[in-house]
């Protein structure tokens, strides 16, 4: 039965789901308070059957074989609280916006080198929430600032190897996006004060709606990215072509779900 | 469809093929560039993940079957 789980998000929980992830790690030798990546295969009870800290489908692999000789199909039944459980993500804004986000470095790395070859082809991905009445004034063809604030602080960012660092205000150099007869266009300039990282984009976009409501808004930003963050590395070298892409988002799709990842620890600052 | 050319744009080619092509290339190379990130697809996107470990665990003790969890800094969904 296959579940995701952001270690930062499971470590701070002090209920019934927080125990059953403290309990698993425990037994892989894994605190709360450090490094808890990793495939974990354990039984309805809590029972650790196998762990590795791989990524690898061959490694996946062997580590599932070794949990399913380990598993019990026949073992009694464990009896569960049947208590409702509580959401683990926060939910989306009511009456508000979900949106995908795509990213992907376009070129700059150097393809010789063996040890990069699997950010060649990576993608980032993430998600845009907007407010319901950063909603509505869309639905009527006006782009709020926060939106324009949001979007480029926390998803014009290279996620493609990891967890980046996001723009702070005072990084944002310019920014001029314009919503016009359903046209999206723009550009930006983002850059750190030590112009060790930075961003140089134009937009594009469409936005349509229907009795009210949004029903499509396609956008993409693409231009020169530099730079990189401490759980980021590997970056090309100097100036390279980044491009990130926003549409509506399916809200039955599980991945969805997911909040955005500028708003880990701080959804209320990153909708504001 | 996305990111057609508007309808001045339509105009200008009438008049100046060489704006035109300006006014049009980057709209054309945008849509592209967007289908091909929205569009693509990887395989763990197809499994039916769990986001909570007790409706995981749950389902897993009714189907008689382990957990599988996946665990990343930053959510293994989001997907960084």
């Amino acid at each position: 039965m296959p579940v995701a789980v952001d270690q930062h998000i499971h470590r701070h929980k002090k209920d019934a789901e927080g125990e059953l992830f403290a309990k698993v790690l425990k037994q892989a030798n894994r605190g709360l308070d450090g490094y808890s990546q990793g495939v974990y295969l354990f039984t309805p009870d809590g029972k650790l059957l196998a762990f590795a800290n791989t990524a690898d489908a061959a490694g996946v692999r062997r580590l599932t074989q070794i949990a399913l000789k380990k598993f019990e199909p026949n073992a009694a039944p464990i009896k569960l609280d049947d208590a409702k459980v509580a959401p683990v993500l926060p939910p989306p804004p009511e009456g508000g916006l979900v949106l995908d986000v795509t990213s992907k470095v376009l070129g700059g790395y150097d393809k010789t080198d063996k040890r990069i070859a699997h950010h060649i082809n990576s993608l980032g991905r993430d998600h845009l929430w907007l407010r319901k009445d950063e909603a509505d004034a869309l639905a009527q063809g006006m782009l709020l600032d926060t939106v324009k604030q949001r979007l480029v602080r926390y998803h014009l960012i290279d996620n493609t190897r990891g967890e980046p660092p996001m723009w702070r205000v005072d990084e944002i150099k310019k920014l001029d996006l314009m919503l016009k007869a359903g046209k999206l266009a723009g550009s930006v300039h983002l850059e750190t004060k030590t112009g060790e990282r930075g961003y140089q984009a134009e937009l594009l976009g469409t936005v349509e709606t229907k009795d009210g409501k949004v029903t499509r808004l396609d956008l993409v930003a693409k231009g020169d990215y530099w730079g990189e963050g401490t759980f980021s590395r590997g970056a090309p070298k100097g100036r390279f072509p980044f491009a990130v892409a926003f549409s509506l988002a399916d809200g039955d799709c599980a991945t969805s779900k997911v909040p955005p990842q500028g708003a880990r620890g701080n959804l209320k600052a990153y909708l504001k | 469809m996305l990111f057609e050319p508007p309808i001045f744009a339509v105009a200008v080619l009438l008049l100046s093929a060489t704006s035109a092509v300006q006014s049009g290339e980057p709209h054309a190379e945008f849509a592209k560039l967007h289908k091909e990130l929205t569009t693509a697809k990887e395989p763990w996107q197809a499994i039916p993940w769990h986001v909570s470990l007790l409706e995981a665990r749950a389902q897993a003790a009714k189907e008689n079957k382990p957990v599988y969890m996946l665990c990343r800094a930053g959510h293994p969904l989001g997907c960084v």
